[in-house]
């Protein structure tokens, strides 16, 4: 039982449970809502990067779009929040489908070059289709309705701490779905082919396919990441989708670790957002502290904060953890 | 009856012609050898038959089915298994888990996704066989990349038996082995080979000598012979070309 407590899953719900109680007074509520927000995104996206290994610098076009896509929904669709998520990742997922068809081929370098040109395409498209996304102010408006459950009884997210709670409860369910992915045939077919694809074929293995699916379903965890993001800043911004902020996901997942942790990039992930925030609010020029802290995180923890602890991935020290 | 049949075959690289004109037929059941110096197209035959490459012209054949441009995993399932001349395994996962994904791809049940690999007990238990049958039980749990280079051969092997093909593909599996382990190599081809048919590429003379039933020989992309084992040795041509004059 105790062995339960211990498990990095247990550990990161126990934290985030607790949390609003001590941060509450001090204001950090949205910060610690975004951090969640771009958990979900950065554990998702290591389906791709640390799994099977395809190193994608554009899934802000997932994020951006998720986000765009809810508030859309939102404002000619239904007035809702299941509906507008559910639309968001079921498009991003769709996007990703398309493109997959002929990214699923490329590797390394040439995937990456692709992956940046996508992303910066749809930054464009955002940035300038004034009438639809709000062009450079942003698709503003965007409300947290209450949840209705098929009529029955509605729970009001507007408020701070139950917008917070609600992200926590998706978080939740998310981590656990892709620590069950992981860990299933699918995840050790990922994991094969991102080791060795032409092995992987060779067993029978539609590798295409396999690299295909791993790009739909991080697009999928991107676009509930962007659609949460959008209901949290009452708004959608093409930002995101630039190619300059298109590798802020890449980085959280590298700084904790996630090539080989599963739980890297929720460390990542919090990492990344509090030296913004923190940084930022003492000089614009963050990104020169962060990217020293990159290249500390190189030179001498080149696998991550939590690198050396081998979690979710199929070798060396996994045995020391049961499944939740 | 030919279980695999190559027919006109051509392969050019640039300039370099690989493969020229090669029908060649592999029986059921039996082991065949494909021999001929470096450069002779063996490996490039391997690679056009399992769809690594795409031939210039001419068709593949497996039982009377034209599977030719098909791609790999496609010819896999059909029940062609390949090992390869550089180890080809896994090396970031356990001896098991290389053997458990050939398992779990025989069995088509890669795409499940919320339960986990340690559940499906009828790809774990026929994996545990393997291990057993390949005698790397005993580390089985190990990371692959610590075994020691013969264990690594064997392991490729089974990798390929567990995928219970009915061709077999074998590409030098002796190389790099001293010769305590060649014998290993040697008894298990032996051991195998009366469950399915092996193509065997070797260098190995005293391998191809006595596990063969049949030898094709190669020679700058073309077949120069094919018999049985006696008939190769005295074979002029064969002397000449590769052998330079065995006994």
């Amino acid at each position: 039982m105790v062995r339960y407590f211990r498990h990095p899953m247990f550990i990161t719900f126990a934290v985030f449970l607790i949390l609003p109680a001590f941060i509450m007074k001090l204001g950090f509520m949205t910060l610690a809502i975004e951090v969640m927000i771009w958990i979900i995104f950065a554990m998702g996206y290591n389906i791709l990067l640390g799994y099977t290994g395809l190193p994608s610098f554009g899934h802000g076009l997932f994020f951006g779009t998720g986000a765009y896509i809810c508030g859309l929904i939102q404002q000619h669709i239904i007035a809702g929040t299941w509906i507008p998520i559910l639309g968001s990742m079921l498009f991003c997922g769709m996007i990703a489908g398309i493109v997959g068809l002929f990214l699923a081929r490329k590797r390394g370098i040439y995937f990456a070059l692709l992956t940046i040109a996508l992303t910066q395409l749809f930054f464009f498209i955002a940035f300038l289709w004034d009438g639809v996304t709000g062009g450079e102010d942003g698709l503003m408006g965007i409300e947290r309705y209450a949840l209705t459950f098929f009529g029955l009884f509605s729970i009001p997210i507007e408020g701070i701490l139950s917008y917070y709670y609600f992200v926590f409860v998706i978080l939740m369910v998310s981590l656990i779905l892709l620590w069950k992915m992981v860990h299933s045939p699918l995840g050790s077919v990922l994991y094969a082919t991102k080791q060795n694809e032409v092995r992987a074929k060779y067993l029978g293995y539609n590798s295409v396919l396999y690299k295909w699916i791993a790009l739909v379903i991080s697009a999928i965890f991107a676009g509930l990441a962007g659609a949460l993001y959008a209901m949290l800043m009452h708004g959608a911004f093409a930002n995101p989708m630039h190619w300059t902020k298109s590798g802020d996901v890449v980085m959280m997942v590298l700084i904790g670790g996630g090539l080989t942790n599963f739980f890297g990039p929720i460390l990542g992930a919090a990492i990344f957002i509090a030296i913004r925030d923190i940084i930022s609010s003492i000089t614009e020029h963050w990104y020169l502290f962060y990217g020293l802290l990159i290249v500390f995180i190189i030179l001498f923890l080149p696998e991550g904060i939590l690198g050396y602890f081998r979690v979710g991935h199929a070798s060396g020290r996994e045995e020391v953890l049961e499944e939740v | 009856m030919a279980i695999l049949e190559t027919a006109n075959i051509e392969k050019h690289f640039g300039g370099l012609i690989a493969n020229r004109d090669i029908s060649i037929k592999i029986e059921e059941g039996a082991i065949t050898s494909i021999i001929g110096p470096n450069g002779a197209g063996k490996t490039t035959l391997f690679n056009i038959m399992t769809g690594l490459y795409k031939p210039d012209s001419g068709r593949i054949l497996f039982q009377e089915q034209d599977i030719t441009g098909w791609p790999i995993h496609k010819i896999v399932e059909l029940g062609i298994a390949r090992s390869f001349q550089v180890l080809n395994i896994f090396n970031e996962i356990s001896p098991f888990e290389n053997i458990r994904l050939a398992v779990q791809s025989r069995k088509k049940k890669g795409f499940h996704f919320l339960r986990s690999t340690k559940y499906f007990d009828d790809i774990n238990e026929e994996a545990e066989t393997v291990l057993a049958e390949i005698g790397l039980a005993s580390v089985k749990n190990i990371p692959t990349k610590e075994l020691s280079y013969g264990n690594k051969r064997i392991l490729e092997i089974g990798i390929t038996l567990a995928s219970e093909p009915k061709l077999l593909l074998m590409d030098e599996p002796t190389s790099g082995l001293p010769s305590s382990e060649t014998e290993r190599i040697k008894e298990f081809i032996k051991k195998i080979s009366e469950r399915l048919t092996i193509v065997v590429i070797e260098h190995d003379m005293n391998v191809v000598l006595t596990i063969s039933d049949t030898i094709t020989v190669l020679h700058q992309g073309r077949v120069i012979a094919q018999g049985s084992p006696e008939e190769i040795k005295a074979n002029n041509q064969v002397q000449e070309a590769y052998l330079g004059g065995i006994d």
